[in-house]
């Protein structure tokens, strides 16, 4: 039971993914796509994961920039993991489902262009913070630049939205209620996903800043070294 | 001094820096100029195709190579410099569109050195040239900014020649959109203002994002 | 009109399975190299305590 109480979101996620699954392989075909319309019902929650953990990061910076708690930094961090993950996901997806019904592989559609960079804009802030090695630092100029990046990403959207609509008319169908309610399924169980991913990549953080706390405790020589009582795990002179 | 007499002081020595090197005029606009003479010869010299390719290909060069411009003042500015500027009681804000002003005054100076490059070896169709004078600017503003939010993030980082350009380029769509659009939409008769006000709408809130984020960015650099 | 492809699509079940499978697949091995990590950083932490 311990395991069960310790694990309910592993297990609900899990269960919830499997309904999902199951109601995505078997609900009605779309009319005009066929079957290889079913790849929406993983491509887009995939997306909206994507720009939703973006927008936690951008939560996670605002807060750390107000508050300086490192928490909101580990949260900010975290999600952006995640989230570089769900947009490689979905833009693979999306370009899985666009070979067989527009014959390429990328279709310059608003959407799929905006996950695009905004992949592109995630590896930029990761890799912001792999260089800087001060946690204060890197969280501050982490915390920047997920802000600056949050309010330009919508003006990005509407660019190419715009661009687009000069281009090729709008091609926006309704989808009928079935089938928008196995998207939305998809959704929630990708949320689950998120939430559990989350949790975990959060504790990897605080491990992690527990671990460089430690290393560099121990990498401090004591001042007096050598008529102090030497500790169980390093010797001075070692 | 006052904010504005701040901000010209220090936009002046950016400036004054870069009068003496001439890096821009000599080295970048150079090799952006060599760029473009190579694109035709990688895609085909055909005129009718150049000439309607130009207009983007001259947006695209402006983007990438203008980040050489914006890398130019991280290279030069050392923790000395910076420190000066913080001692002089200079604000946050000010330091900030200081180096904007600046950046984007050379970044200017490179599109508008680039131009006869493009007239002469892609004869684009230049209808309704006199609005470039609107464009150009507001292009050059929307660079120098985000230029200097990013340098200012990525100071004393070691990977930064090619981490800037990473954090800049994705951010840096709207600029190309709205410049390329607006030219397209120039040539084919349809309205312009949308992508002026889209190009105005980034640089807005790339000005407030970097003012907000001035005084953070400093103590970043400590 | 292009929309139509799709319904004439004969293996589009092998797309939707490649696509499933990677979405699905993708998932979980991220999930796994977080419990790599995890079990990384806690076996280093006990050595360094």
């Amino acid at each position: 039971m311990t395991i069960v109480r310790n694990r309910w979101l592993e297990i609900a996620t899990v269960a919830i993914i499997g309904v999902s699954l199951f109601r995505s392989m078997t609900v009605v075909a779309d009319v005009t796509q066929g079957d290889v319309q079913r790849i929406m019902y993983v491509h887009v929650p995939s997306a909206w994961l994507a720009f939703l953990a973006f927008m936690v990061t951008m939560v996670g910076s605002a807060a750390w920039l107000r508050t300086k708690d490192q928490r909101w930094d580990r949260l900010a961090a975290s999600s952006a993991e995640i989230g570089v993950v769900f947009t490689g996901l979905a833009i693979v997806a999306g370009m899985i489902w666009a070979k067989p019904v527009w014959g390429q592989f990328w279709t310059w559609e608003p959407r799929l262009v905006t996950t695009a960079l905004l992949f592109f804009i995630y590896l930029g802030y990761l890799a912001l913070r792999r260089a800087v090695i001060d946690p204060v630092q890197r969280a501050r100029r982490a915390a920047i630049m997920g802000i600056v990046a949050a309010v330009q990403i919508p003006i990005v959207y509407y660019s190419v939205n715009w661009w687009r609509s000069l281009h090729q008319p709008s091609s926006a169908r309704s989808i009928d209620t079935p089938l928008r309610i196995t998207l939305l399924l998809g959704v929630v169980a990708f949320t689950f996903a998120y939430a559990v991913l989350l949790r975990r990549r959060l504790e990897l953080a605080r491990l992690e800043e527990e671990l460089d706390a430690k290393r560099f405790e121990q990498s401090q020589s004591v001042a007096g070294a050598d008529i102090t009582v030497p500790s169980l795990a390093s010797h001075p002179h070692d | 001094m006052t904010f504005w007499r701040q901000v010209y002081e220090v936009a002046r020595k950016d400036l004054l820096v870069e009068s003496r090197t001439a890096e821009v005029a000599l080295m970048t606009a150079p090799f952006g100029a060599a760029a473009l003479i190579l694109i035709p010869l990688a895609i085909g010299t055909d005129a009718p195709l150049l000439s309607q390719l130009g207009p983007g290909l001259y947006w695209i060069v402006v983007l990438l190579f203008g980040m050489l411009v914006i890398l130019r003042k991280s290279a030069v500015d050392g923790q000395a410099q910076r420190d000066l500027v913080r001692l002089l009681g200079i604000e946050p804000a000010a330091a900030f569109a200081g180096a904007t002003v600046a950046t984007s005054a050379l970044v200017l100076f490179f599109e508008v050195a680039l131009g006869p490059i493009l007239i002469a070896l892609y004869n684009p169709e230049l209808r309704g040239w006199p609005w470039l004078f609107v464009i150009l600017p507001l292009v050059a503003t929307g660079m120098g900014l985000l230029g200097t939010i990013a340098s200012g993030v990525t100071t004393s980082i070691g990977t930064r020649t090619s981490l800037t350009p990473l954090l800049i380029v994705p951010l840096s769509l709207p600029l190309l959109m709205g410049a390329t659009q607006a030219l397209e939409g120039l040539r084919l008769g349809r309205g312009i203002v949308p992508w002026l006000i889209l190009l105005f709408a980034v640089d807005l809130a790339l000005a407030v994002s970097g003012v907000l984020a001035a005084r953070p960015l400093e103590e970043a650099v400590t | 009109m292009i929309d139509l492809v799709g319904a004439q699509v004969s293996n589009a079940w092998w797309y939707v399975t490649v696509a499933y499978a990677v979405i699905l697949g993708g998932m979980a091995a991220f999930a796994g190299w977080l419990g790599f990590r995890l079990r990384r950083a806690h076996r280093e932490l006990d050595q360094l305590s």
